[in-house]
């Protein structure tokens, strides 16, 4: 069977299952793919584990002393709410040069000419990411648990806070993807991806409270979606139950940008 | 199998396509030979449904390309200038991947992926990474990736750039089997050498448009015949052979003393060859090369375009000729075997 060759082709359109099953198998293909391509590059694995494992560290003990945070007793309980969210939207970041890279590999074309369902690359590409992100923060909580972070609140609203800060990842995920498409080479990729993540992370609640930073700063601090989720993850977990109410704007910036990035992805991809 | 009329496409306000058409019987091999930039990928992307044109209409067996998009998807293979394939996954695994992405079962993929690594030899090296696989394995991988479907026509993108001269001859002969077993096929290539071997039909199109179209031997005697080239060892010794080959092609001996060369156009290739030898074993110049080479790239453009024929020109376009390093090689060789 296997050594046979390929005999002169017969015209057989085979017709593909159309819409949703195709595009649920397809999108299942290549996730898998995805992962298993990230799997077996060891050093992506560690690196995604290392960069927020050394911010926890670096804050907690070297700079953490001299920081201290209207009503948190323990600077870490403020901390890792932050650096989640920081990881949420590095991780997502990550789908620009994986774009990029399939673009400027030839890969984008090879899976756009096959009877592939095409909204499944884009969707296989940012649940990928959500899966990668799930695993890097996982293990950032422990590490965190390890070094004397606590949760103060039930499961339940923890459980909801880290949804939050995952859903806020995912919809990252779409907004690097449609940048990714945008710029189409894994350089500018990187680039950009640097610029955009590290205002979003540094200007914002992420490591310390915005309230002594100067005026314009605070301003766009607190409006911008990194404080929002960031916050919405500390009332969740250092909080009592489901009081506050960051985790409305942290909800509402998640879906914002998820609806628009995705809608816009889906579109510049249909037109590449 | 495929046809084209009119087809258009700009990017911005820069014309890419200025109306083409183009047809391929099933089972024939259509060479579309350009320089870069000459639209050849653009249109190659069209045809396998990566772009949309402005104007002009293509289909495949019958399908319309814009219209029923995924239907010609299930039809056609498509072989991009890269090798497409995933490092680090294995031989193996990229073709099952594209089998399943084609719609196949799992234990149908599994076997067609088999099947297609045993046909390209690589069926030893099928459970390997491809981060290990030379070049020339890769491309014929990525070969491999766009026969899974078992296409009825098969789209290849300059298929030979970038491969060593022996993984393009094992690519050339994959290709004739391909033929033999009834595969439709067109293919991109900026060499004369490669559509004079493939092809039954070379369409040469140049800044997005068909300047010719024909046989590859309609083609060649509409450029002009082949080329006599001499090397001396000796600089001083050009214009000797200059006087020395002067009768004896079909033109004045054209002289480049950069490269210390001679080239006439020659009637009869081994006529020629044999002459040129005797005489100058006769004269006892010493040469560092002689053979006979088919007319570049260069040449067909320049003499399709309506410049002046490359040969007694300027040694500025000698030079120009002369750094186009692969069909000149392949040519001399096979000058220097008959």
């Amino acid at each position: 069977m296997s050594a046979r060759p390929v005999p002169a082709t017969p015209l057989i359109i085979r017709p593909r299952p159309r819409g949703a099953l195709s595009f649920v198998n397809d999108t299942l293909l290549l996730t898998r793919r995805n992962l298993v391509l990230t799997m077996r590059t060891p050093e992506l694995v560690i690196f995604a584990a290392v960069m927020p494992i050394m911010f926890v560290l670096l804050f907690r003990y070297v700079f953490g002393g001299s920081i201290h945070v209207p009503g948190y007793t323990n600077y870490i309980d403020y901390l890792m709410p932050g650096i989640v969210v920081q990881t949420a939207l590095f991780g997502g970041s990550s789908s620009a040069v994986g774009v990029a890279d399939d673009f400027s590999k030839g890969v984008t074309d090879r899976l756009r000419s096959l009877p592939t369902n095409r909204a499944a690359i884009l969707a296989a590409r940012t649940l990928a990411d959500l899966v990668r992100m799930t695993y890097t923060i996982g293990l950032l909580i422990a590490i965190g648990l390890l070094v004397g972070f606590r949760f103060h609140n039930s499961p339940l609203p923890v459980l909801a806070g880290v949804a939050i800060a995952l859903l806020f990842g995912y919809a990252c995920s779409w907004l690097f993807t449609l940048i990714g498409l945008l710029v189409r080479n894994v350089e500018s990729a990187t680039l950009v991806g640097i610029l955009i993540t590290f205002p979003l992370v540094f200007a914002a609640s992420t490591f310390t409270s915005t309230q002594y930073m100067p005026g314009p700063l605070r301003a766009f601090a607190n409006a911008q979606p990194v404080t929002h989720v960031a916050d919405a993850l500390r009332q969740l977990t250092h909080g009592h139950g489901f009081a506050g109410h960051a985790a409305l704007g942290a909800v509402a910036w998640s879906v914002g940008i998820l609806v628009v990035s995705a809608a816009l992805a889906s579109w510049k991809f249909r037109r590449i | 199998m495929i046809v084209a009329e009119g087809v258009e496409k700009s990017f911005g306000s820069a014309p890419a396509l200025s109306g083409i058409d183009v047809s391929v019987e099933p089972g024939t091999v259509l060479a579309l030979l350009g320089r870069n930039g000459a639209g050849k990928t653009t249109f190659v992307r069209i045809l396998a449904t990566l772009l949309a044109p402005d104007a002009g209409r293509v289909s495949i067996a019958g399908v319309d390309v814009a219209r029923e998009a995924k239907t010609v998807r299930g039809l056609i293979g498509l072989a991009g200038q890269f090798a497409a394939v995933d490092e680090t996954l294995s031989g193996r695994e990229n073709l099952e991947l594209v089998g399943r992405l084609y719609g196949l079962a799992r234990a149908e993929a599994r076997s067609r992926a088999s099947e297609v690594l045993e046909r390209l030899s690589l069926a030893d090296a099928g459970d390997r990474l491809v981060r290990t696989y030379s070049g020339g394995m890769r491309r014929r991988l990525d070969l491999g990736a766009s026969l899974v479907g078992r296409p009825l026509v098969l789209i290849m993108d300059e298929p030979s750039t970038g491969l060593d001269p022996r993984s393009r001859m094992e690519l050339w002969s994959l290709i004739d089997e391909f033929v033999e077993a009834g595969t439709t096929l067109l293919l991109t290539t900026q060499y004369l050498e490669e559509a004079d071997r493939l092809a039954d039909t070379v369409t040469v199109i140049e800044r997005g448009r068909v300047i010719a179209s024909g046989t590859p031997d309609e083609l060649k005697q509409r450029i002009g015949g082949d080329v006599l080239e001499v090397r001396a060892t000796r600089a001083a010794d050009v214009d000797r052979l200059v006087s020395l080959l002067g009768d004896l092609g079909l033109g004045r001996p054209v002289a480049d003393l950069r490269s210390q060369s001679v080239t006439v156009p020659a009637a009869d290739r081994v006529k020629t060859l044999l002459a040129a030898a005797r005489r100058i074993e006769e004269s006892g110049i010493p040469v560092v090369d002689l053979g006979v080479r088919r007319p570049s790239l260069d040449d067909v453009f320049l003499t399709l375009t309506g410049a002046q024929p490359v040969l007694p020109a300027t040694s500025g376009l000698r030079a120009v000729v002369a750094a186009e390093p692969f069909p000149q090689a392949g040519a001399r060789s096979q000058g220097a075997g008959t």
